[in-house]
């Protein structure tokens, strides 16, 4: 069934609780109000809209919604403020807000740069964490020391690899190291890929580590394996050769100490 | 006059295929209720390793995975670790 309007037919129609219309424009002072999910076949056309006042909005919401600042640009506002912006050169700017990864895992996917030489494994960057963690030190075969109270330790994860620092200081001997001796509490377990070693250093040790005979520098270093100690390691005089067996004492501070490995997630 | 409140959440991963347990301990500041901030605390626990003074969830999953035989095969793979 049609509606005739002016002695035109099959422009108007509606049938079935659908109103179709073609070949003519709707308008109204007050604007054209439908309920029910509407279908526009060829697009919808907009004002540009402003940051105040966008384009799109939801019902009851005025202020927030999308809006078209300027040619090729895509904006989202939030009560009055723009939030969001796709710019005309493919740009994304947030203007008060986290970009937030929603599911484990996922991140920045950079597959579309040049790779490096070497044997790439993953252009995915899915991993941002700051904290804290407690540094200590024991032996492979058992030790403790009563904690200090300057003794503290940092990390910062970017992706699989972590870097970390601090401060070690022990005030006691519980028990004497026994085995390697090893820097323990590491805030996540290395990765296991096998030689995949990293390293760092010791600052500056004010007291408590000591040289054996023939040694005469430090280094740290972190194994691969999944464990989650390091080894303080003495470096022999000359360079070459070294030993986890260094002297230390019953208390002891050692101002800075850092390191970064790389873990498997 | 705000009030203040400090909460605790412990976030756990398993790490395979020794089930090291990775936490976190996020550290929750609220003030009348709202967080006003955090702050992240991390360390490891490896098969065999006391927890009794870890966190109630830390211990459960402890417990449930584990098993004599995790212990033992982590042991062994410790020493074959060791850098010599």
């Amino acid at each position: 069934m049609g509606i005739q309007i002016n002695g035109q037919t099959d422009t108007i129609s509606a049938s079935d609780g659908n109103l179709s219309v073609s070949g003519y424009d709707l308008t109204g002072p007050s604007g054209i109000n439908v309920t029910g999910v509407s279908t526009f076949s060829s697009g919808i056309v907009v004002a540009a809209g402003s940051t105040a006042a966008p384009s799109i909005t939801p019902t009851g919401d005025s202020n927030t919604g999308i809006f078209f600042p300027s040619a090729d640009t895509i904006a989202f506002g939030e009560g009055g403020v723009e939030a969001f912006r796709i710019d005309s050169s493919g740009n994304v700017t947030i203007n008060n807000g986290n970009l937030v990864i929603g599911t484990s895992g996922k991140g920045i996917d950079f597959s579309a740069t040049a790779n490096s030489s070497g044997t790439m494994t993953s252009e995915l960057l899915s991993d941002y964490e700051e904290g804290t963690w407690t540094p200590g030190i024991s032996g492979s075969s058992g030790g403790s020391y009563t904690a200090g109270g300057s003794n503290a330790g940092w990390y910062r994860k970017i992706g699989k690899i972590v870097f970390l620092g601090g401060t070690l200081h022990w005030t006691a001997q519980v028990t004497a190291y026994s085995g390697n001796l090893t820097l323990t509490g590491l805030p996540f377990a290395s990765n296991t890929a096998s030689n995949a070693r990293s390293g760092g250093g010791l600052g500056a040790i004010a007291s408590g580590l000591t040289f054996t005979a023939g040694y005469s520098s430090w280094t740290f270093v972190i194994d691969p394996g999944g464990i989650t100690v390091g080894y303080p390691i003495q470096v022999a005089t000359g360079g070459s050769g070294y030993s986890h067996n260094p002297t230390v004492g019953t208390s002891g501070i050692v101002y800075g100490f850092f390191g970064s490995y790389a873990t498997d997630s | 006059m705000a009030s203040f409140t400090e909460r605790h959440e412990h976030k756990l991963e398993i790490i395979p295929p020794y089930s090291i347990i990775q936490c976190r301990r996020a550290d929750i500041i609220e003030k009348d209720g709202v967080e006003v901030g955090r702050t992240y605390h991390r360390h490891c626990r490896t098969p065999g390793e006391d927890v009794s003074e870890d966190c109630t969830e830390l211990q459960a999953v402890a417990a449930a995975l584990w098993t004599e035989e995790v212990i033992a095969a982590y042991q062994t793979h410790l020493a074959s670790q060791l850098p010599s």
